[in-house]
């Protein structure tokens, strides 16, 4: 029996990767929260995530940033990754932290995400709150990383993935 | 009361292991009760933490609805509530009550009439709720994404309870029942 909130799987990426992936996920959990620290090979690029190896145009979002001037809000619909955020996006040498709280993801609803990302540059940047849908009544079962549009994820970037139980 | 669910603490959910962050009790709607209460909540903690998702059987707007959060059982013109809120084109600053009868949680539950299987999903903070010397405040986030069907809305709140007792119970109230699909989870945390 799994213990109430504990760690799952890690990746510490030795070099720079298109992806990092969390497959074969057990059901035996009520929640799952991502923890990623790192940063991509390429400026304003935006981390995202892909249920289930579904690259269909089933994923939308809505986000709330601050940039340190103005707060702004705007939504993505139809697309085939789940964007974390959509505004600044990442850095060259800066890492984001970014977390992402997965709900129910083994029940028969759609599945909802809350994403919060920590990505300030030391003089620009943002931060970034945003919930995300994926329209699938399926439990995931796995879940990839990626950045787009296109690049690596930069070799020391962690990713961890915690399941958290209910009573 | 009749139309309630409510979770008592089951000693359980833990693993071996020990942990500082425990699951409490879970209460699961019924299409039928329009409120959620978790009670007896032991002192045994340092804060808890709520996350749910939430969707009304009938009723409600097509999204951004509210529930009303109360602690042990009530209280008159003792809470306050702060919110932020991004509904996909604008972002809106409000104080949805002051000195009232409840903490709102805007944004908490999807409603009945909204895109199917789409559910309102939060997570509720409380710090230092046993104390009986302060006050308490809570932090909450919660979402609604339907991919533009209906408006999305991410609402980020601050919550006061302005009473120093110890809470040892907290009810979620929704305008109309909560479906079988609806999951509120109580976790504490050990400092």
């Amino acid at each position: 029996m799994p213990t109430t909130y504990e760690p799952i799987a890690t990746t510490t990426l030795g070099s720079a990767a298109s992806s990092i992936t969390f497959s074969s996920i057990p059901a035996t959990y009520t929640d799952l929260r991502i923890v990623f620290v790192g940063n991509c090979v390429s400026a304003s690029r935006y981390l995202a995530l892909t249920f289930n190896a579904d690259l269909l145009t089933n994923y939308s979002m809505t986000y709330l940033a601050g940039d340190g001037t103005s707060a702004v809000s705007s939504r993505r619909t139809n697309d085939t990754v789940l964007y974390s955020n959509n505004y600044s996006g990442s850095s060259i040498t800066i890492p984001q932290m970014i977390t992402a709280d997965v709900f129910s993801y083994a029940g028969a609803t759609n599945k909802t995400t809350l994403f919060t990302t920590a990505s300030d540059k030391n003089g620009s940047g943002t931060t970034d709150v945003a919930v995300g849908l994926w329209r699938s009544t399926s439990a995931i079962t796995s879940i990839a990383l990626t950045y787009v549009a296109t690049a690596n994820i930069a070799a020391g970037s962690i990713a961890t993935l915690y399941g958290i139980k209910n009573a | 009361m009749l139309n309630s669910l409510v979770g008592i603490l089951s000693g359980g959910g833990a693993g071996a292991a020990a942990s500082s962050y425990e699951s409490i009790a879970t209460v699961v709607g019924n299409a039928s009760a329009s409120t959620i209460t978790f009670s007896s909540i032991p002192s045994t903690y340092v804060a808890l933490q709520v996350r749910f998702i939430s969707r009304r059987n009938t009723g409600g707007n097509a999204s951004n609805n509210a529930l009303n959060l109360t602690f042990n059982g009530g209280g008159t013109s003792i809470y306050t509530t702060h919110e932020i809120q991004a509904n996909g084109s604008t972002v809106a600053s409000r104080a949805p009550n002051t000195n009232g009868n409840e903490i709102i949680l805007t944004n908490g539950t999807a409603g009945s009439n909204q895109t199917a299987n789409v559910m309102s999903v939060g997570i509720l903070d409380i710090q230092d709720y046993k104390s009986t010397t302060r006050n308490k405040t809570i932090r909450y986030v919660a979402g609604n994404e339907s991919n533009g069907v209906d408006t999305g809305y991410f609402t980020l709140s601050s919550g006061l309870y302005a009473a120093t007792t110890a809470i040892t119970s907290i009810t979620f109230t929704n305008t109309n029942p909560f479906t079988t699909s609806s999951v509120f989870s109580l976790y504490g945390i050990k400092g």
